[in-house]
């Protein structure tokens, strides 16, 4: 008798997890461990003779691929730009020109509030200015122009690199740029 | 240049907790492969837009985190890594329970994990990081009484042996495997949770990055117990003080007490006892301080053998955690007595 009692709980389980049991279904007995585990049992069973016939095969793996590569804090890896109560991130070497006078201005207060970077910067127009970069500028493969980096010495704003519209890291200059112009030109970004 | 959509809504549906707008920031962060390069993407919590920012040749990677203000708390609630020739894959776990962030079950029920997986390549030079993927199946044990909260997930076990996927998988209304708990511990005290991640192997270009993860938490089937009142007892004036006691109640699920006349007869609809249990609309399992009854004669409409029950009413349906009866109720007074007469 009990092999069919068994197999008639698996396929209850089963169909149970097609369709959920309505709150106003019949009332039943809840499960012990042990019918627990022969459900477990025949399902698995059920389940391994399905994945007989799936192209997978079993593997060992010599280490954990999710230990690898993963990513690291946020705030981390970012520079954060305060005021009044509020803060934003952008990612770290994305802030071009920092004048002294706005140092303060970086840095994460106890109480701020974290905000993203569209509406902080919306409500910051006034000492934030922006700089679209272009891929190649961003990967350090190519010089910003002399006239960019005269407009940002001279900016009495913190300049932020940004690509769309979205912030953005300026990796250090990889190549030496071709004569005449500056070697120090991607320097400044954090 | 390989252009593809950014999806707000389906990177927030994937991770494994969702943060509503307020308390909480999202930001998502973009990380190029192999320079290293970062910026932030813009994308609202709904919707979608297709990136305007070419990949480098090794791929990006986009994850989505949550910020908490005041003091700063910052949670990874998704990374998806998108290359050239990387395949495309998405996990979904499916529970009878209809709460989706993130999906739960409880640890007496099967749940199904569905695989799409389109992208993969069979042409004998293609690089190997294109022709395979590997399924990875992690399991994380919250502890006795713990929920995901401050839990360290690099501490999760990965079940092993792995899986490796060489094949295709198109979107089926079959899931790819149904499948109980593996999360330790007996089906009325484990908690935790189970991830199934889509890796792609480690290749020249960039190390194994997942492409596509979906989590489901595992709670325990509640409890109850009944103390005052036993199997056999014979009442005969007053019911008794009777305390009802709940553990592990499963989220956003309704207890009560029933009885009816009779001995047990599981699936009998008996009578509600007023002021027994209520819904508990909480997140995370429940364990209430115990109820007492008192003065609750009036749901005994007859003398006679009676049975009381506890009941649970899950998405998983309506069953009896804790049952005491026959007892019996002997409340009628019988005169025994005669007329006399005297002169």
């Amino acid at each position: 008798m009990k092999p069919i009692c068994t197999l008639v709980m698996a396929i209850a389980s089963l169909s149970a997890v097609a369709h959920a049991q309505q709150a106003d279904g019949p009332i039943r007995k809840a499960l012990t461990d042990e019918q627990f585990q022969e459900q477990k049992q025949e399902l698995k069973r059920q389940e391994e003779e399905r994945m007989a016939r799936v192209s997978a095969q079993q593997v060992s793996l010599e280490q954990d691929p999710s230990k690898v590569n993963k990513p690291v804090s946020l705030l981390a890896r970012s520079e954060v730009l305060n005021f009044g109560g509020f803060a934003t991130l952008v990612p770290k070497r994305a802030i071009l020109h920092l004048p002294k006078a706005l140092q303060t201005r970086t840095g994460l207060g106890p109480d701020d509030k974290i905000q993203g970077w569209q509406e902080f910067y919306l409500n910051n127009r006034g000492w934030i200015s922006t700089m679209e970069v272009t891929r190649k500028q961003a990967e350090g493969k190519e010089p910003f122009s002399e006239e960019s980096l005269k407009t940002m010495a001279e900016s009495s704003s913190i300049i932020v690199a940004t690509c769309y519209g979205d912030p953005i890291a300026v990796l250090p200059l990889q190549t030496p740029p071709p004569q005449g112009e500056s070697a120090t030109s991607n320097s400044q970004s954090k | 240049m390989k252009s593809f959509l950014l999806i707000g809504a389906a990177l927030t549906a994937g991770a494994g907790v969702v943060f509503a707008q307020g308390t909480y920031t999202n930001f998502i962060r973009e990380v190029q492969f192999p320079s290293g390069g970062e910026s932030n993407v813009t994308v609202d919590p709904t919707g979608e837009k297709l990136s305007a920012k070419e990949l480098e040749a090794g791929g990006a990677r986009f994850e989505l985190w949550a910020v908490r203000n005041a003091p700063y708390v910052e949670y990874l609630l998704d990374n998806r890594y998108v290359g050239a020739y990387v395949p495309l894959a998405q996990v979904r776990i499916e529970t009878e329970d209809p709460y989706s962030t993130p999906p739960r079950t409880r640890a007496d029920r099967p749940f199904k994990v569905y695989i799409t997986l389109e992208g993969l390549r069979t042409d004998a030079d293609a690089p190997a990081a294109s022709k395979s993927v590997n399924l990875l199946h992690h399991m994380q044990s919250y502890g006795e009484g713990g929920t995901d909260k401050n839990i360290n997930r690099d501490n999760a076990t990965l079940l092993t042996p792995t899986t490796s996927l060489s094949a295709n998988l198109a979107a089926s209304t079959e899931p790819y495997t149904t499948l109980y708990k593996t999360v330790p511990g007996s089906i009325t005290a484990a908690r935790g949770e189970e991830r199934f991640s889509i890796y792609t192997l480690d290749d020249y270009q960039a190390p194994p990055s997942q492409i596509a993860s979906a989590m489901v938490q595992i709670w325990p089937r509640g409890t109850g117990e009944i103390e005052g009142i036993a199997v056999g007892d014979v009442i005969k004036f007053k019911m008794p003080d009777v305390k009802i006691t709940y553990t592990n109640i499963y989220p956003d699920s309704t207890v009560y007490a029933q009885v009816y006349p009779g001995g047990p007869a599981d699936g009998t609809e008996g009578t509600h006892v007023d002021g027994s249990g209520k819904r508990y609309y909480s997140t995370v399992p429940e364990s209430p301080d115990p109820i007492t009854l008192t003065n609750w004669d009036s749901v005994f409409t007859k003398d006679g053998a009676w049975t009381m029950e506890l009941i649970s009413e899950t998405p998983f349906g309506r069953e009896i955690i804790a049952q005491v009866g026959p007892f019996y109720l002997d409340r009628t007074i019988q005169m025994n007595g005669g007329i006399t007469t005297s002169e």
